[in-house]
C-alpha cells in the first residue's frame, strides 16, 4: 500500500491515520486473546501495557504495509 | 443507556427548566455577540453553557471564578507571547510549566474557587496557541476572548436569576438539616460504642464536607445567603463538637468497670433516647439533671467524669440545635468561627501538575514534529481536559465520558453545520438548527450520571459549528478539527491512565504524617477556630483513608485505626484546652509548659526520649489542677488530661510499631 495519502471524496487522509486505526483494532483483538488465555493477571500496569502493545502493533503495521 | 433515554425523553420538570434557561441564556449571548460584531461569537455561547448550573448562586460563583481566571490567563498569555514569540520550544515549555502550576494549585484548593486557577491555566493555551503564528495580533485576540467570555457569563447569570430562580440557600437549610440529623445519629452510635460507629462517623464527615462546599455559593445570594453561609460555619463547628464529645464519653466509658458501667447505664440510655427523638427542649433539662447528679457523693471519680461529659454533650447538642435554627432562619451570630479547613496535599498536587505538563509537552512534540495545523486544537483540548479533571478521583472515566460526548457531537455537528446550515439564512433559523441539539444536550447536563458526556457534546457541537456572522463551510477544516479533538482528549485520557497514584502505603503514611504535624500545631492554635480547623482537616483525611481502602485487609485497617487514634488525641487536646480556658485560673504557666512539651513530642516522633519530659509536664499540670478548689471545668480538664495521657501512650505504641517496621 505504501505511504501515500488516501483520497476519500476529495479529502486527503494521511496513511498513518489509517494505520493507527488498524493498529487500534488489532491491539483490541490481541488484548482480547490475551485475556482469554489468562495472561492479563501477569500485567503490572494495565494501561501502560496496553499503550506499549499499541505502539508495537502500530510499528509492525507501518513496517509491513508502509513500503 | 436507560438513564440516557430517561433523561432525554422523560425529563423531570427541573431538568426541562434548566435546559430552557441554559439554551435561552446561550442564544441570548450568541445574538448579542453577533450584533456587537465580536470576532468569534461561539465563545460567548460556549461560556454560557459552561457556567450553566442548576442554582443561581452557583452560576454567579462559577461565572466570577471564570472571569477572574480568564483575566489572569489573558494577561499571562500576552506576556508569554511578548517574551517567547521567536522561540517556540521555550514558549511551549513555559506554557507547560504554567499549566502544571495552575493544575497543582487547583488540586490543592478544596474550594469552588479552584476553578479560577484552572481557567488561568488553560486560558493561556486558548489565547496564545493560535496566536503563536501571528504574534502581533495577540493583544486583539486577548481582548476579543475576554469580551466574548464576559458576555457569556453575564447572559447566563441574568437568565438563571430571572427565569425560575432556584437558590442555593434554600437547599442549604435542607442540607444543614440532613447534616444535623446524621451528626446526631453518629453521636448516638459513638456514645453507645456500636460497631457501625465507623460508618456513622464517615457519613457525618462526608455530609459536613458536602454542605460546606455549598457555603461559598450561598454567599452570592444576597444578605440572607451570606448570613446562612456564616451560620453554617457555626453549625459545622457545633456538630464537630458534638461528635467529639460523644466520642469522648465513649472513651471515658471504656475505662469503667462492668459494675460502674451498669450503674450509669440508665443515664446513658436516657441521653441516647433524647438524642434519638431530638426533643430540643429536653436537652437543657437533661444537661442540668446530669450535672446535678454528678455531684452526688456515691459516684466514683471515673463515673463522675462520665456524667459530667454527658452533661457537657447535652449542652453542646443544645447549642448545635440553636445553630441549626440560625441556619434555617438565616441569622448569623457575630462571632462566627473560621470555615472548615481542609487537608492540603502538595505531593499529589505536584504529581497531577506534572502530569498536565507532561501530556501537554508530549503533544506539543507531536504538533511540532508533524507540523499539522489542526494539532494546536488537540493541544488545547488536552490542556483543558488534563487540568479540568485532574483533581477528580475518577479522572480517566470522566475523560472517557468526555470523549464519548465528542464522538456524539461529530455526526450531529456534521449534519447541522455542513448539511443544514448552508441551506438557511438568518438568526432565527440558526437558533432552530443549533438550539434543538443543544436543548437535548442541556437536558442531559441536568442529569449527574450523563452530565460529563452531555456537557462535552454541547461544547464540541458549538466548536465544530462555530457560528459566525459570515459563515464559511469547509468540510476539510471540519474533519481536521474533529480528528484533533479526538486525539487531544484521547491523549489526556491516556495520561490519566498512565500516571496514577496507586500506592496506598505511601498515601497512608503521608496522611498520618500530616495529621501528626497538625496535632503539634493544635497545641498552640487559637482555640476559637481550632474545632473547624482540626475537624475539617481530619474529616478530609479520614474520608481519604476510608476511600483508599474500601476493602479492609489487616494492614490498612490499622492505618484507619491510627487515623482515629489521632482524632481521639486531637479531640482530647481541644477539650483540655477548652476546659482550662473556661476555668481561667492561674494555670497558664504550667499549661503552656505542658503544651510545649507535647508539641515537641508530637513533632519529633516517639523515639526521641521526649516522652519522659512530657510525662513529667503532665504530672505537674495534673498536680496543679488538683491543687485548685474543685470545679466542674477543672474536673473535666483533669479527665481530659488523663485521657490525653492514655491517648499519647497508645499513640506512641502504634507509632513505635510503625517506626520499628520501617
Amino acid at each position: 500500500m505504501g505511504l501515500h495519502e488516501w483520497s476519500v471524496g476529495g479529502v486527503l487522509l494521511s496513511p498513518f491515520l489509517i494505520y493507527a486505526v488498524l493498529a487500534l483494532l488489532l491491539t483490541g483483538l490481541l488484548r482480547w486473546l490475551l485475556q482469554r488465555v489468562g495472561f492479563t493477571r501477569w500485567i503490572w500496569h494495565e494501561a501502560l501495557f496496553d499503550f506499549a502493545l499499541f505502539i508495537c502493533v502500530l510499528a509492525a503495521v507501518v513496517a509491513v504495509l508502509g513500503h | 443507556m436507560r438513564d440516557t433515554l430517561l433523561a432525554l425523553f422523560a425529563p423531570r420538570t427541573q431538568a426541562v427548566q434548566f435546559a430552557i434557561k441554559t439554551v435561552l441564556g446561550g442564544l441570548l449571548a450568541l445574538w448579542l455577540a453577533m450584533r456587537l460584531g465580536l470576532e468569534e461569537p461561539s465563545w460567548s455561547l460556549m461560556t454560557a453553557f459552561i457556567v450553566a448550573q442548576p442554582l443561581s448562586g452557583m452560576v454567579v460563583q462559577k461565572g466570577l471564578a471564570r472571569l477572574v481566571g480568564t483575566l489572569i490567563g489573558t494577561s499571562v498569555s500576552v506576556v508569554f507571547i511578548a517574551l517567547f514569540a521567536q522561540t517556540p520550544w521555550l514558549f511551549l515549555g513555559a506554557l507547560g510549566l504554567w499549566l502544571a502550576l495552575c493544575t497543582a494549585a487547583a488540586t490543592m484548593l478544596r474550594s469552588a474557587w479552584s476553578y479560577s486557577f484552572l481557567l488561568s491555566g488553560y486560558t493561556v493555551a486558548i489565547i496564545a496557541l493560535p496566536a503563536i503564528s501571528v504574534p502581533l495580533t495577540v493583544f486583539d485576540q486577548a481582548v476579543a476572548r475576554s469580551t466574548e467570555i464576559c458576555l457569556g457569563i453575564i447572559c447566563a447569570t441574568l437568565v438563571s436569576a430571572i427565569l425560575w430562580p432556584q437558590r442555593v440557600e434554600h437547599q442549604l437549610a435542607q442540607q444543614a438539616q440532613v447534616a444535623w440529623q446524621s451528626g446526631i445519629n453518629a453521636a448516638r452510635l459513638a456514645l453507645n460504642g456500636e460497631a457501625h460507629a465507623r460508618r456513622g462517623l464517615l457519613e457525618v464527615l462526608g455530609r459536613l464536607v458536602a454542605v460546606d462546599s455549598q457555603r461559598e455559593h450561598a454567599w452570592f445570594e444576597g444578605n440572607r445567603g451570606r448570613q446562612r453561609a456564616a451560620a453554617l460555619r457555626v453549625l459545622s463547628r457545633d456538630l464537630l463538637g458534638v461528635l467529639r464529645l460523644a466520642r469522648g464519653v465513649a472513651r471515658q466509658w471504656r475505662q469503667l468497670s462492668a459494675e460502674q458501667a451498669d450503674a450509669l447505664q440508665t443515664w446513658r440510655s436516657q441521653v441516647s433516647e433524647v438524642l434519638q427523638q431530638t426533643q430540643v427542649e429536653q436537652f437543657q433539662v437533661l444537661a442540668e439533671k446530669l450535672s446535678k447528679e454528678a455531684l452526688e457523693p456515691h459516684w466514683s471519680a471515673e463515673q463522675q467524669f462520665c456524667l459530667e461529659r454527658l452533661a457537657l454533650l447535652m449542652h453542646r447538642v443544645q447549642t448545635a440545635s440553636e445553630s441549626l435554627h440560625a441556619v434555617e432562619v438565616g441569622v448569623a451570630p457575630d462571632d462566627a468561627p473560621e470555615p472548615l479547613s481542609w487537608h492540603r496535599d502538595w505531593q499529589t498536587s505536584a504529581v497531577y501538575g506534572a502530569r498536565s505538563a507532561l501530556a501537554f509537552l508530549s503533544l506539543s512534540a507531536f504538533w511540532i514534529a508533524t507540523a499539522w495545523t489542526a494539532a494546536s486544537g488537540a493541544l488545547l483540548l488536552c490542556a483543558v481536559v488534563c487540568s479540568l479533571f485532574a483533581s477528580r478521583d475518577n479522572a480517566a472515566q470522566i475523560g472517557m465520558m468526555f470523549l464519548r460526548g465528542i464522538l456524539l457531537a461529530i455526526p450531529v455537528a456534521f449534519v447541522a453545520g455542513e448539511l443544514l446550515l448552508p441551506q438557511v439564512t438568518g438568526f432565527p433559523m440558526l437558533c432552530i438548527v443549533m438550539g434543538a441539539p443543544l436543548f437535548f444536550g442541556a437536558l442531559g447536563m441536568a442529569n449527574p450520571k450523563i452530565g460529563a458526556t452531555a456537557t462535552s457534546f454541547c461544547l464540541h457541537f458549538i466548536v465544530l459549528i462555530s457560528p459566525q456572522n459570515s459563515m464559511t463551510y469547509d468540510v476539510d477544516y471540519f474533519l481536521n478539527s474533529a480528528l484533533a479533538m479526538l486525539i487531544g482528549v484521547g491523549f489526556a485520557v491516556l495520561a490519566f491512565n498512565l500516571v496514577t497514584l496507586r500506592n496506598p502505603v505511601w498515601h497512608g503514611q503521608r496522611l498520618l504524617k500530616a495529621i501528626r504535624a497538625d496535632l503539634a500545631r493544635l497545641t498552640n492554635r487559637r482555640l476559637v477556630d481550632a474545632e473547624n480547623w482540626f475537624g475539617g482537616r481530619m474529616a478530609d483525611r479520614l474520608l481519604q483513608l476510608a476511600r483508599h481502602y474500601p476493602a479492609l485487609p489487616d494492614a490498612t485497617r490499622s492505618r484507619w485505626d491510627d487515623g482515629v487514634a489521632s482524632l481521639d488525641l486531637g479531640d482530647e487536646l481541644i477539650h483540655l484546652r477548652g476546659c482550662l480556658a473556661a476555668a481561667g485560673s492561674g494555670l497558664e504557666a504550667v499549661e503552656s509548659d505542658f503544651m510545649a512539651c507535647l508539641e515537641e513530642f508530637l513533632l519529633d516522633g516517639p523515639n526521641n526520649g521526649r516522652e519522659g519530659a512530657l510525662e513529667q509536664a503532665g504530672e505537674r499540670l495534673l498536680a496543679a489542677i488538683r491543687s485548685q478548689p474543685s470545679r466542674i471545668e477543672l474536673r473535666l480538664a483533669q479527665a481530659a488530661l488523663l485521657q490525653l495521657r492514655g491517648g499519647w501512650r497508645h499513640w506512641r505504641a502504634i507509632q513505635g510499631e510503625a517506626y520499628g517496621v520501617a
